[in-house]
């Protein structure tokens, strides 16, 4: 709350400085003397493709800065409902998003992104998975989400339709755990995003489920209510809807919604 | 006495040990049944020779001999460790473990040689009661006084009934009103011990009380032996002579006057003292006076100046009397007191400076 | 506690404490016990019953109890002896030695889950062998759990217990031997009795941290119900969708490290030792 309600008045105080000297009030944007920053909280699957997206944006409007802040989507709505200072969240999933629109702190999120589940395993694949069945083989170890978080649900109601019945090894907290338990050979597999399979490279072998078995995740994006920056909120949230994001995106691995 | 006659019983030690720049190097023969004090100034390697004779360091070279077994010889690669020997230890500060009660510290030794917990106890309560301390067997160590705590330890080691028995510094942790106290009760047990028992101490009156034989260390080596009298009398080094300045009268004592052998009367506190006795009394406790003094001293005697020996910080003055005495005073009261060769005075001294105890069984 | 020597020194006579001792002192209890109060004020007291006695709350907390237990036993076992070493033998108490004992200690737990996996994962040093000739693989066990808190714990026993010999009297030890005892029987009934307060808080602290450890387990053992999922492994699994079932838990866990910590340095123990 103190740092929301001074942060204008700073801003104030350096603008009158800049005027007092005699600088003309248009040369701002230029010397960055009025340099404006726009903060983003978007779910750590979206590490890649965001810190892509914020320099494009950033090269697109000059005296904009963006500021990406990477976690949990549980945790990142925590922490816009308890008054962090963010302009804009994007969630990896509806249902962590419906909580910040609950709370009065996001209108009109918007779906930007789908993301779809993979199957990988280290690269040398030590125990022969070719689909999703040969996670149910005894002795092959597992590494899942735990079903608390959106990946593990997710993972969780696609064993489920498969009619698949898998006991992982371990439940981890986060979708990067479980990438790097297989790309460092703990596991025989693990059930990750397709974003996440794609950013693992060579150090990952990707094994695909059909379109027909997959179960994907929504990612939707919103401007936080009372945002110091509304305008430049907007403009970020339009440019990720966008075609300018949507190569980015694609390339990353998700799908258009 | 002969090398195998003496390797039989008792301490027979040959011992070099090189610590640093320190070495020790010295003979040492400690009889069975009788007492051999090792009196020497600090840094005179006592305790080293008190540690390797226990076996709590190896002799450099020499080997050690204990009622006849070899139980460290370096050239033979002997080494018998400490709970193998059968040496009774009472360290200076006693060591008695706080976590036990009296009654288990002097138990101890015996259940650590495997005798049953009861039959330990047993013997323990029996040794106790022999120091006069059995209704002691409850308390822990931090709650005894420093006497007790004496008693416990030579409890504690006499309870294993040693081949032998080194004491260190056995008076120096207690206050001087004990001390005299608890020195005069330690020579009835030593009496009572067979085997060999040595006695480390920097104070000459724990040596001419409780010793049979004085073996004087210094800087690591012997520089002289013999008994307490004659090394008493002939001092062969400085730091002996002075340190034996202690005056030692022998006398026969009555209601707490002592009549001495050379026929000067002698007050002194303990009254039931009776027959033979050694009474002994430091230099410095002695006062010398031009006229006879008035006051509380009771001990007063007419004396004559023999000779005076000027030391760094004081005037050694021997008289003679009866009795015949050896007196410490400052060199200012030495100037004050013109005091010469021939000049006459009067000695006194207080009875409560003056040490006394019965004389059972000594030589000579 | 310094007081004024006056006749009538009652409590109310002693000297003002500095401010610039008292201020920032009772700022740090009030910064210690704010989370605490926060975590109390927030429990779910009327459904505390329902959701404790929960199969999965349950299972956590056994499984927290055993483990821990396990890894401080573990720790005692190998670090008496360690302790013992690093006190009086030159080849242990070296500057190395002393690094790596305190290692765990600074280490990030997470970190140090991965230097567990790197040493017992089926492609570890040692755990390759395990996995390739015998079939054993450490990760996603019980006994994962139990080593990664072992190690995560054993400092706070070693480092207290080291302490404490280093500085007793060897000269006990020196006169028990000249009573006839063998090393053994010195160690446990001269030393041991003489160390045993260290040797209770040594052991407390390293429980309570061992009951305590999060990222070591999580990394090297993984976290599965019944399994390997610790009480604090439940509490961060649990945060996301129940909060009030996270904080439930950590209260548990709260009042566990309260009661022991407690009873440590109170008559409880002293009780014991006697």
């Amino acid at each position: 709350m103190t740092r929301r309600a001074a942060l204008p008045g700073g801003i104030l105080a350096v603008a009158l400085l800049a005027s007092s000297c005699g600088g003309g009030l248009g040369a701002g944007s230029e010397d960055g003397a009025t340099r404006v920053t726009v903060t983003v909280s978007a779910a750590s699957s979206l590490t890649g493709a965001f810190t892509e997206i914020a320099t494009a944006f950033e090269r697109q409007n000059p005296g904009v800065a963006v500021r990406v802040n990477l976690g949990g989507s549980s945790a990142l709505a925590e922490q816009i409902n308890a008054g962090a200072p963010v302009d804009v969240f994007a969630s990896a999933s509806a249902s962590t998003m419906a909580t910040v629109v609950a709370a009065g702190n996001a209108v009109n999120p918007t779906t930007f992104a789908r993301n779809s589940l993979a199957v990988v395993t280290p690269p040398a694949n030590p125990a022969g998975i070719t689909s999703l069945s040969d996670l149910a083989r005894p002795g092959v170890t597992v590494a899942v989400c735990a079903p608390q978080v959106p990946c593990g649900s997710a993972a969780a109601s696609l064993l489920d339709r498969a009619g698949i019945r898998v006991t992982p090894a371990t439940l981890d907290p986060d979708v990067k755990a479980v990438l790097s338990r297989v790309t460092s050979d703990e596991v025989d597999a693990g059930i990750v995003y397709v974003t996440d399979a794609r950013a693992a490279g060579a150090e990952a072998h990707t094994v695909e489920i059909p379109t027909s078995e997959n179960v994907s995740t929504d990612y939707l994006i919103a401007v936080v209510e009372g945002s110091d920056q509304v305008d430049w909120a907007r403009s970020f949230v339009d440019f990720v809807t966008g075609p300018g994001a949507r190569a980015t995106l694609t390339t990353a691995g998700f799908e258009s919604p | 006495m002969t090398a195998t006659a003496r390797a039989r019983m008792g301490i027979d030690a040959s011992i070099t040990t090189r610590i640093g720049d320190f070495v020790l190097d010295l003979d040492i023969v400690a009889a069975p049944g009788r007492v051999t004090a090792v009196l020497g100034p600090n840094g005179s390697g006592k305790t080293t020779l008190l540690n390797t004779l226990a076996g709590l360091e190896p002799v450099g070279s020499g080997r050690i001999i204990v009622n006849g077994a070899l139980v460290d010889d370096a050239a033979a690669a002997v080494f018998v460790p400490p709970e193998r020997r059968r040496i009774g230890v009472v360290f200076q500060d006693f060591l008695l473990f706080p976590s036990m009660s009296v009654a288990d510290n002097v138990a101890f030794g015996l259940t650590s040689r495997g005798v049953r917990a009861t039959t330990a106890r047993r013997s323990a309560q029996a040794w106790l009661s022999r120091l006069g301390i059995a209704d002691l067997a409850a308390r822990r160590p931090a709650e005894l006084s420093g006497g007790q705590a004496q008693r416990v330890a030579m409890a504690r080691a006499l309870a294993l009934e040693p081949d032998a028995l080194l004491l260190d510094e056995p008076l120096a942790a207690l206050d001087v009103g004990t001390r005299i106290e608890v020195r005069r009760e330690l020579r009835e047990y030593l009496a009572d011990f067979t085997g060999a028992t040595l006695l480390v101490t920097h104070d000459p009156l724990d040596a001419l009380v409780l010793a049979d034989e004085v073996v004087i260390l210094e800087e690591g080596r012997v520089t002289q032996q013999g008994s307490a009298a004659g090394v008493a009398a002939r001092p062969a080094t400085d730091y002996v002579a002075a340190l034996m300045g202690a005056n030692l009268l022998r006398g026969t004592a009555s209601e707490g006057l002592v009549t001495t052998d050379d026929g000067a009367c002698v007050h002194v506190v303990d009254r039931t003292l009776l027959g033979p006795v050694v009474v002994v009394m430091r230099p410095e406790a002695i006062s010398l006076h031009v006229d006879r003094p008035e006051g509380s001293p009771r001990n007063v005697w007419p004396v004559r100046v023999v000779d005076l020996e000027s030391r760094i910080d004081r005037m050694m003055v021997r008289v003679e009397g009866p009795p015949d005495l050896s007196v410490a005073i400052t060199l200012a009261a030495a100037a004050d007191l013109h005091v010469a060769p021939g000049s006459a005075l009067w000695a006194s001294t207080k009875a409560l400076d003056i040490d006394a105890y019965s004389r059972p069984l000594m030589g000579g | 506690m310094t007081t004024t020597t006056t006749s009538h020194g009652r409590r109310g006579r002693a000297r003002a404490l500095p401010w610039y001792v008292l201020v920032p002192g009772s700022l740090a209890v009030v910064f210690l016990a704010l989370p605490v109060a926060g975590l109390l004020g927030q429990a779910p007291w009327g459904r505390m019953w329902t959701l404790l006695s929960a199969p999965a709350s349950l299972e956590a907390l056994r499984l927290s109890l055993a483990t821990s237990l396990l890894a401080t036993a573990v720790a005692v076992a190998l670090g008496l002896p360690l302790a013992w070493l690093m006190a009086h033998h030159h080849l242990f108490n070296g500057a190395w030695v002393r690094a790596l004992v305190t290692l765990p200690l600074v280490l990030p737990p997470v970190v140090g889950g991965v230097a567990l996996l790197l040493a017992f994962g089926r492609r570890g040093l040692v755990g390759q062998f395990l996995y390739d000739l015998l079939g054993v693989q450490l990760p996603f066990t019980t006994a994962a759990v139990v080593m990664a808190e072992a190690f995560v714990a054993m400092p706070f026993f070693v480092i207290t217990v080291e302490g404490a010999l280093r500085s007793t009297d060897r000269r006990y030890e020196q006169a028990a031997a000249t009573l006839g005892a063998g090393r053994w029987t010195t160690f446990r009934r001269v030393t041991m009795p003489m160390i045993a307060p260290s040797l209770v808080a040594g052991t407390v602290l390293c429980w309570a941290r061992a009951l305590g450890e999060f990222g070591a387990t999580l990394t090297f053992a993984g976290s599965f119900p019944g399994v390997t999922q610790t009480l604090p492994l439940a509490v961060y699994a649990a945060l996301d969708v129940d909060r009030a079932q996270a904080i439930a838990l950590s209260v548990v866990l709260l009042a566990v490290s309260v009661v022991v910590l407690v009873a440590a340095r109170g008559q409880f123990v002293r009780g014991l030792l006697r």
